[in-house]
This record gives structure tokens, C-alpha cells and sequence, in this order.
């Protein structure tokens, strides 16, 4: 399939990739071990420590989906139906503080 | 006795399992390094020539041993080495696409694109002057070379590297470079034929 040139053309080459392997500098050659050095003492993460991530994670998102779905809790401060007249009232809420004296007044017309 | 006797053995059993474990991992510790050492720099320089770029190609063998070492350090020590090629070449590819977005929103944003490297190969000296130092001559030659393997688009350029350098036969670089067997013989073939028209008759 290839002729004699692409033959030579490919050995030649060959021959010089090799020669500029051994001709790297000494920074590069030193940074190449260091690289290797710190890979190997690179400790994999412990399997223990993925699981207990992964767990974190999935309580983390359990919640999150529960919170997201669960219907927002309405905070409304009326807790009967008789309260309600109070609260959508238009009136001066302050006539509801003295709501007590005002009855009292009804019970005792005489004495107000 | 008995009782004594059976837990004592149990803990000197254990002390054993510990340490032949301990023992199998500094092994293969020590393997890891042995074979780490003898592609390094070769590993290199192929990330070198792929991204032209001294520090990328650093961080992509980095990457590559770790993947290596992280996930692959119980395989088979002859499983090592295509692994790590198909590691490698994932990785620059990675680089590839990522620099070729880059490339495109530069030249989007007006940047003018850099073609020193493509008159490079211009300037690099005739060297079938027969004066010419056998030295520099050498220096030359690599010049040609690793201008005119960086200009070859990046699959051609995997295809030679191993084929070629490495000496992965077909089936093996088809596996590293994820593609079919044919694709590497096509790759391959264009590559060898850039390669000679542009260093031409004299090279080296």
C-alpha cells in the first residue's frame, strides 16, 4: 500500500520522535516526576466517604423535593368562622380591642 | 485455653491478611510508578504536539495518569498501557473541542487569527545544503516535523502518533481513538501523505 518513500518518511520520523523525547529539557523532565509523584501519593477518596456523600446528597434532595411539592401552608390568623368577620373587616380594629366595655355597655344601659 | 488460643490466632491471621495487603499495594504502587515513569515523557510530548501548548499538555497527561491510577490501578499491568493511550486521547480530543470553541468565538469577536504557525514551516531552513552541521541539521529536521504533525488535523495525527510511534497495530489504536479500523487505515494513510508533501524529497 505505500511505496518506498512513505516507508522512509515514517521510520524517519519514528527516528526523530524518539530523539526529541530524549532530548526534553531538565525542567520538563523534572516537572513530568513530580506530576508522578504527587499522582501516586494522591489518596483515591475513600469509599466510606463517597457513600457518606452520596447519602448527604440524596437526603439533601429528598428534602428539597418535598418542599418543593408539598402545598404552601396557608397562615392565616383566623381560627374560626366568627373571626373572620373581624379580620376582612373594613372598620377601625380598634372598636374590637374595646369590643368587652361595649357589651357591658348593652348589658347595663343605665349605668353608661 | 482453647478460647484464648483461637482469638490470638484470629488476630495473627488478621495482622497477616493486613499486611500482605499492605504489602500488595506498595506493589503495585511501585508497578504504577515503574510504568508511569517509561510513558511520560512520550506521553508528553504526543499532548505537547497535539495542543502546542507545553503547560496544557502537562495538566492533560496529569489527568490522565490520575484517571489512570484512580480507576484503573487494580487492572492488569498489561491493561496499563492501551488504557492509558485511550485515556490520553480522550483527553486531548477534550482539549481539541474546547479550543475549537475558543478558536470560534475569537474569531467571532474580531480577533485575528494567529497564522504564525502556519508560515512556520516556511521558515525552517533548507537542510539539504551538504555543508549543513549533521546537528542542526537534526534540530531541523525535528522542527519540520513537529510543525507539520501539529498542522495534520487531529485525528491523522492520533492515527500516526500511535501507529507509527507508538506501534499500536490497527485494532488497538481503532480502540483508543474510538473509531472503526478502517477509519484509522484512512486517517493513517492521508497522514503518511501530508507528511511527505510537506517535508518533501530531503527531509530529514
Amino acid at each position: 500500500m505505500t511505496d518506498e518513500r512513505e516507508q522512509q518518511v515514517m521510520r524517519n520520523a519514528k527516528a526523530v520522535l524518539d530523539r526529541s523525547v530524549e532530548e526534553l529539557d531538565q525542567q520538563t523532565i523534572l516537572r513530568l516526576q513530580r506530576m508522578r509523584v504527587t499522582t501516586l501519593t494522591a489518596r483515591p477518596r475513600s469509599a466510606r466517604w463517597v457513600f457518606a456523600g452520596g447519602m448527604a446528597t440524596l437526603c439533601v434532595g429528598v428534602l428539597a423535593s418535598v418542599l418543593w411539592i408539598s402545598k404552601p401552608v396557608a397562615v392565616m390568623p383566623v381560627h374560626e368562622a366568627d373571626d373572620l368577620d373581624v379580620v376582612t373587616a373594613a372598620e377601625n380594629l380598634e372598636f374590637y380591642d374595646e369590643i368587652d366595655f361595649y357589651r357591658w355597655l348593652a348589658d347595663h344601659p343605665g349605668e353608661g | 485455653m482453647q478460647p484464648a488460643a483461637t482469638s490470638w490466632n484470629r488476630a495473627v491471621s488478621a495482622e497477616s491478611v493486613w499486611s500482605i495487603e499492605r504489602g500488595d499495594a506498595l506493589d503495585r504502587t511501585r508497578a504504577l510508578d515503574r510504568f508511569l515513569a517509561g510513558i511520560e515523557r512520550r506521553a508528553y510530548r504526543m499532548a505537547q504536539i497535539a495542543t502546542r501548548d507545553a503547560d496544557d499538555a502537562m495538566d492533560l497527561v496529569q489527568e490522565a495518569m490520575l484517571k489512570l491510577v484512580q480507576h484503573y490501578a487494580s487492572r492488569d499491568e498489561a491493561e496499563w498501557g492501551p488504557l492509558f493511550h485511550r485515556i490520553l486521547q480522550s483527553k486531548i480530543r477534550d482539549w481539541y473541542r474546547r479550543a475549537s470553541v475558543r478558536n470560534r468565538l475569537r474569531v467571532w469577536f474580531g480577533h485575528k487569527e494567529d497564522d504564525e504557525e502556519s508560515n512556520a514551516l516556511e521558515q525552517v531552513p533548507d537542510t539539504s545544503s551538504v555543508n549543513a552541521d549533521k546537528q542542526l541539521s537534526q534540530k531541523r529536521a525535528a522542527q519540520a516535523l513537529e510543525i507539520a504533525l501539529r498542522d495534520l488535523p487531529l485525528r491523522q495525527q492520533q492515527a500516526f502518533l500511535l501507529r507509527v510511534w507508538e506501534e499500536d497495530d490497527v485494532a488497538e489504536t481503532a480502540r483508543i481513538m474510538g473509531c472503526s479500523e478502517g477509519s484509522v487505515k484512512t486517517h493513517l494513510f492521508r497522514a503518511v501523505h501530508a507528511l511527505r508533501d510537506r517535508l518533501g524529497e530531503h527531509w530529514p
